[in-house]
């Protein structure tokens, strides 16, 4: 066998092998996306926190729940806060919470939450622009005002919260002790989280285009399709060279 | 095959592998932090005030917003005429951070300060901004003149209409209190 058709056959013989894998779900994903509409694709709902995460959104493992008033719960997810089932505000998770008479506050590292007794959003103020920029804690001085345990110090809020001046002096902290939602609330969370949910049509999609992993998913394919031209002319050409022979 | 192809193939291959999984993310854009856009405003930053949202204060939201804005309060800062606002609405799926200047009864500026959306960050522009200086909030609810809007951008813009419109409001209730 003369070496450059050697030399075509293996490389026929290995690109072979390596889109191999690739075309197998070029094919099952391009045939199923064919017939989306007898497969019924667009109904089917994918729950799989593995996938969910790779399209943003975040499933059930990813809750975080904390006990709040009693029985009431708050649960943190992706950058979501919620009272119950209702949402909050966007915030990261929080750290601690302090509850007054006429309202609570729960301290998250970049913003506090204020809430009236019933659970209902205050306000979400931002500790970007305050004295202090990041929160560890909120705690309760023994006089039984909010004391604030930021990274550069202690602050104390005058009653409406605008002002916040330098505190030195004892106080305790009340951490967010963890809860277990109940199935309803974490269901009510996850369907306002993941809106409609993810399609497996969109699946199959972004999988037949390699959209699913990103650009490296994109480039595999566009070489996975380069590679099926180069198959046909390598196998051609070797076809072609063996046929003159004979 | 001989041995330098095969390792060629073999690195583009782990190469490949490697780069799967990992997406390109277009974190928030802070454009001008909220902060400094108070500062600017005024000649001497006034105090913060709140504007606590009574029954009829929520009513009059829901008419020039379209919807409740969150929240019981809302913090802005006066120096006589003049009331300066941050607020923010979701574009699409991200919520836009803007700041309002307002002197009688007109938007003096509108900014927009922290752009989350991967689309429509045009709107952060002087060409689409600078349309809604000098408006005012018509009886209708709707501002005094149409805003352009931005090819693919289209839920952006809406998301900054509505929000002049709901500073405009705000603007006349501390005035009038």
């Amino acid at each position: 066998m003369p070496l450059r058709r050697k030399k075509i056959l293996a490389l026929h013989r290995w690109l072979g092998l390596l889109s191999a894998l690739f075309l197998v779900v070029l094919s099952i994903t391009g045939l199923a996306l064919n017939h989306t509409e007898r497969l019924g694709l667009d109904g089917i709902r994918v729950k799989s926190d593995l996938l969910l995460k790779c399209y943003g959104m975040q499933g059930q493992g990813d809750l975080k729940a904390f006990s709040i008033h009693g029985n009431d719960t708050l649960t943190h997810l992706g950058d979501q806060l919620y009272y119950n089932e209702s949402p909050l505000a966007s915030t990261a998770t929080p750290l601690a919470y302090y509850s007054g008479e006429n309202f609570t506050v729960i301290a998250c590292p970049d913003h506090f939450v204020l809430l009236d007794p019933a659970g209902q959003l205050i306000e979400a103020i931002e500790t970007d622009g305050l004295p202090f920029e990041k929160v560890n804690a909120a705690g309760r001085s023994p006089e039984g005002a909010v004391i604030l345990v930021a990274e550069n110090g202690l602050w104390k809020p005058d009653n409406e919260w605008l002002h916040f001046n330098p505190y030195s002096g004892p106080y305790t902290v009340k951490t967010l002790p963890a809860a277990s939602l109940p199935k309803n609330v974490s269901s009510a969370i996850l369907a306002h989280h993941q809106g409609q949910g993810l399609s497996l049509y969109r699946v199959l999609l972004d999988l037949h285009a390699g959209r699913l992993f990103g650009w490296g998913g994109r480039t595999l394919m566009d070489l996975t399709a380069v590679a099926i031209l180069l198959l046909i002319s390598s196998g051609l050409t070797s076809w072609f060279k063996k046929s003159r022979r004979a | 095959m001989n041995c330098f192809l095969r390792a060629r193939l073999q690195i583009a291959t782990l190469a490949l592998f490697s780069a799967l999984g990992l997406k390109s993310a277009k974190a928030e854009e802070v454009y001008l932090p909220p902060a400094d856009f108070i500062a600017q405003s005024f000649e001497n930053t006034p105090e913060q005030k709140v504007l606590w949202f009574t029954a009829e204060t929520k009513a009059g939201i829901r008419k020039v917003f379209g919807e409740d804005y969150p929240g019981l309060r809302i913090r802005y800062w006066r120096a006589g005429d003049r009331t300066a606002w941050i607020l923010e609405a979701i574009g699409k799926v991200k919520l836009i951070t803007t700041g309002f200047l307002i002197e009688n009864e007109r938007l003096l500026q509108m900014r927009v300060l922290i752009y989350r959306e991967s689309h429509g960050w045009e709107v952060r522009y002087p060409f689409f901004t600078n349309q809604f200086k000098g408006l005012e909030l018509e009886s209708d609810a709707k501002l005094s003149q149409n805003i352009d809007g931005i090819s693919g951008a289209t839920l952006s813009v809406n998301a900054l209409t509505r929000l002049a419109q709901l500073a405009l409001y705000l603007h006349g209730q501390v005035i009038s209190e």
